[in-house]
């Protein structure tokens, strides 16, 4: 029987699933994009200096690492090196994101789809409190504060509004944790919510504000350093940033951690469910003062940790046999033809014709084969090429869990891979702090390299590229510059990459490959396949990219490793 | 920030019952900073204070259909920002939002299933994030097999009140930038008879502003005073370039200007218009409320985009020109 899934709630944007589900089990699967605005198209002629206000509304979700993206590219076309503050900032912009977005991803994103908030409400407070104190030390933990989030969610639910929480499979067998862990996580999806909005203010503190912090621009960053200004970042800035570092680490170590841990050990099965194409895509991220990436960029094969590939982004290419656009060959993204043709049915509609075009994503694949980006591939691929605190973070969960390596090519390592990595970069804020309270203390006050901010300064034309690595992962941009403003602009975007339809040979895109074989309890209450989306963390206003509405351009493209 | 003066609680009946969950000091000190918010005289505490606990003592929170479109839920991300009341408390003793897809929990029919029974049913806040483009039939955005534009239509009309939260809804944002290749438009544009639309540009929408209307209509039962484009006044009423508005206005007064980014002027908090600001043509009470309690653009250093004007997207690009005088 087939089945369309649309929406997929808790993801950013719009997706559609269809899957034809026999003897209990998917048989086959379409991950679809239905959704297209044209920025790229949008991007041309305009001034390059302008690109990261229009990439950034890419995705307010992932907010600013599009931005980073697109500054890296034109700085890339024109020659520029930033300073070490601009480094330093766009690191702590970066981090806060990650922290921020993964515990919201979490909590209220992929949470539901493992809590039952029905269930919480038969617990008993006393004993959620005494599996609070088993967790962490978190101070949260006495049988008063969880009488009284019980009381909260029970007046919640009886007075029959039940909001966000209406409609879900409660009561789906699929439901297993115990009552008190239930009222416990949904304790904690109500502090996230608070938390959430403090994480984000190192983001008002540098860019002004958040979502869309204005700072990075092309040269570095608007944020002024000065330790004599109260209008700039000074002494008194960094302070108060540490002490929302401190806020951001309680939590990821005494909340988020403990609590995915509890879920991975409660759901034993999910360690073996939804493994993928097993092909992992970094481009790295994070660089020191050296250039050398905290999370190192490099290609994983086949489930094989012994060995990691260095990436070569020439072999990026993008099909579009299945998608929305006219076009043969698959093309490298910097000499992307490009045209949008809908063939699809007219809306309304009950289901797609699979056996077409179905998608408004394209289909990007490296030297042919499906990847998956994203925390799992960040962290494994950190893994596999020794990185010693990925090494520590991951045999840590896993011993603590009894899972073997391999268990992390599932539906539970990926969301292992993003809380650890969580941790990981949350522990990076302060040192960055510290680096960035040396340089002003030194009075190298420097944010930005000015020299090329007048395109009376660049070359007729020029070309570049720019890479970040988004919370949902490898994010690519690359820019052709003609007579001072922008001739060709295109993306790569993570959930292109997962989300992507069948290509020409065939091949299933990497959510699509997840979802084989998965057994599904009841069709008609998908918890099975929307557990697995959400372990990617779809963001689909991402994953949608268009170029030229008139057909494209060929450019070139200046290679940097 | 307008700080709460203490007599505008004594204000409030003491005998006014409290929602629960919340403490009466944390209650009272929303219903406070809501009203500074609102620029509403510090007197109507009083009536904010008793509309809201008569609302959580009927408990029958208000209902609330929020559609994204073509949208980067941006909207949606701030809306989770905001404070005085937090998003916890609106959701918990305000609002019901029963349909909301970043949000919610069911997907697919059963996601479809909570609009249709809202329409239905009738008597819901629609609150829109997001363009909606008229191009290829509607085939540039759907939802559950619908075009974009046929929810819009279908659940804007028989809303009580319509709320474009972000530029996206109001007249395209983004999407309709030049060339506008799909053809968005907002909620006007996309169903021009839509009931009581409340125009809240910005990108995004800042959250505080958003549930400070909110605020206002389960007050009031009604929408908050509108400019000419239908921007409520207490939030879009003023010009960010004025004395007493923006903190660096006297040194555009002193000819005290930024000229490259990290520069003395820079340092020191000068006034951006060399740099592209566009505050003398934008009005926002960003200055005033800030960003997530913290800051806003032009206090970090960085000209003001003016993304509350209507088609900043081109009007105001490039932006690092020099605009104006």
């Amino acid at each position: 029987m087939k089945i369309a899934i649309d929406p997929i709630t808790r993801i950013e944007g719009h997706l559609r699933i269809e899957v034809d589900v026999t003897g209990g089990a998917v048989a086959d699967v379409w991950s679809s994009t239905p959704t297209y605005r044209g920025i790229e198209t949008i991007l041309q002629g305009r001034d390059p200096r302008d690109a990261w206000v229009f990439t950034q509304r890419i995705c307010g979700v992932c907010t600013t690492v599009s931005a980073i993206g697109s500054v890296r590219a034109i700085e890339n076309a024109l020659g520029i090196t930033i300073p070490d503050n601009a480094r330093i900032l766009r690191n702590l912009l970066e981090a806060a994101l990650y922290t921020h977005d993964h515990v919201v991803h979490f909590y209220h994103l992929h949470g539901p789809d493992w809590i039952d908030v029905t269930q919480a409400l038969s617990a008993d407070p006393a004993a959620t409190a005494a599996l609070q104190r088993s967790l962490s030390p978190w101070p949260n933990n006495t049988t008063a504060y969880f009488t009284g989030v019980r009381d909260k969610l029970t007046a919640f639910v009886s007075s029959g509004q039940l909001g966000l929480f209406g409609g879900g499979y409660w009561g789906h067998p699929e439901y297993q944790l115990s009552p008190e862990a239930n009222l416990l996580l949904m304790a904690h999806y109500l502090e996230a919510l608070d938390w959430q909005r403090e994480a984000v203010k190192i983001h008002a503190h540098l860019g002004g504000k958040n979502p869309h912090p204005q700072t990075s621009v092309v040269g570095g960053m608007a944020t002024a350093l000065d330790p004599t200004s109260p209008t700039a970042v000074n002494r008194s800035t960094i302070t108060a940033l540490k002490g929302i570092a401190k806020t951001i680490k309680d939590f990821v170590d005494q909340v988020y951690v403990p609590d995915l841990l509890l879920v991975a050990r409660s759901y034993p099965a999910w360690a073996g469910i939804g493994s993928g194409v097993g092909n992992l895509l970094s481009v790295g991220d994070f660089p020191n003062a050296r250039g050398k990436q905290l999370m190192p960029a490099g290609i994983v094969r086949g489930k094989d940790l012994s060995t990691v590939e260095v990436l070569d982004q020439l072999k990026i290419t993008e099909d579009v046999t299945r998608a929305w656009y006219l076009g043969t060959k698959p093309l490298h993204p910097s000499v992307g033809v490009t045209q949008p043709k809908y063939t699809g049915p007219t809306p309304p509609y009950a289901f797609l014709d699979t056996t077409a075009k179905y998608s408004w994503g394209k289909a990007p694949r490296y030297g042919g084969a499906v990847m998956e980006v994203g925390p799992l591939a960040r962290l494994m691929v950190a893994y596999a090429a020794r990185v010693p605190r990925a090494r520590q973070l991951v045999d840590g969960a896993l011993a603590a869990l009894g899972l073997p390596v391999s268990a992390m090519f599932s539906t539970t390592g990926r969301m292992l891979a993003r809380g650890l990595e969580t941790q990981w970069v949350a522990e990076q804020i302060r040192p960055w702090l510290n680096a960035l309270l040396a340089n002003l203390n030194a009075g190298k006050l420097a944010v930005a390299d000015n020299s090329k901010w007048d395109p009376s300064s660049w070359p007729a034309s020029a070309s570049g590229q720019g890479f970040s690595e988004a919370p949902r992962g490898a994010l690519g941009h690359w820019v052709s510059i003609k007579n001072g403003t922008i001739a060709n602009y295109q993306i790569v975007i993570p959930s292109t990459w997962n989300g992507s339809p069948r290509d020409a040979a065939g091949n299933r895109g990497a959510w699509e490959q997840a979802l084989m074989g998965v057994a599904v309890h009841d069709p008609t209450q998908p918890l099975e396949i929307v557990r697995i989306i959400h372990s990617f963390d779809p963001c689909m206003a991402c994953a949608v990219h268009v170029i030229d509405a008139d057909g494209g351009e060929v450019v070139q493209v200046t290679v940097v490793p | 920030m307008p700080t709460a003066r203490p007599d505008s609680v004594a204000l409030v009946d003491p005998t006014l019952p409290i929602p629960a969950g919340i403490s009466r000091r944390n209650f009272l000190g929303f219903c406070t900073a809501v009203t500074a918010a609102l620029a509403l005289p510090q007197v109507v505490t009083r009536q904010v204070a008793e509309a809201l606990s008569s609302l959580a003592a009927s408990g029958k929170r208000l209902p609330v259909a929020w559609l994204a479109f073509q949208d980067c839920t941006g909207d949606t991300e701030s809306f989770l920002r905001s404070f005085n009341p937090t998003v916890t408390s609106l959701l918990f003793d305000l609002i019901s939002l029963d349909y909301h897809e970043t949000l919610m929990v069911p997907s697919g029919d059963g996601a479809l299933a909570r609009l249709d029974a809202l329409v239905a049913a009738g008597g819901y806040v629609c609150i829109v994030e997001g363009s909606i483009p008229k191009g290829a039939n509607g085939a540039y955005c759907t939802i559950g097999g619908r075009s974009a534009l046929s929810i819009a239509r279908q659940v804007c009309s028989r809303a009580k009140v319509n709320i474009a939260a972000g530029t996206c809804s109001v007249d395209g944002g983004i999407a309709a930038a030049k060339p506008n290749p799909t053809g968005a438009t907002g909620i006007l544009g996309a169903v021009p008879g839509a009931p009581n639309v409340m125009h809240m540009p910005g990108c995004p929408v800042n959250g505080v502003n958003l549930v400070a209307a909110i605020v206002y209509y389960l007050t009031y039962n009604k929408l908050p005073p509108l400019d000419s484009t239908r921007r409520p006044l207490f939030a879009y009423g003023k010009d960010i370039h004025e004395e007493g508005n923006c903190e660096r206005f006297k040194f555009y007064d002193a000819d005290l200007f930024v000229h490259a980014w990290g520069d003395i002027g820079s340092r020191k908090g000068w006034c951006l218009k060399e740099m592209g600001c566009n505050g003398p043509s934008t009005q926002s009470n960003c200055y005033q409320r800030n960003w997530n309690q913290t800051s806003w653009p032009i206090g970090a250093g960085h000209p003001c985009l003016g993304c509350t004007t209507p088609g900043f997207w081109d009007k105001n690009t490039p932006f690092y020109a020099i605009h104006g005088d």
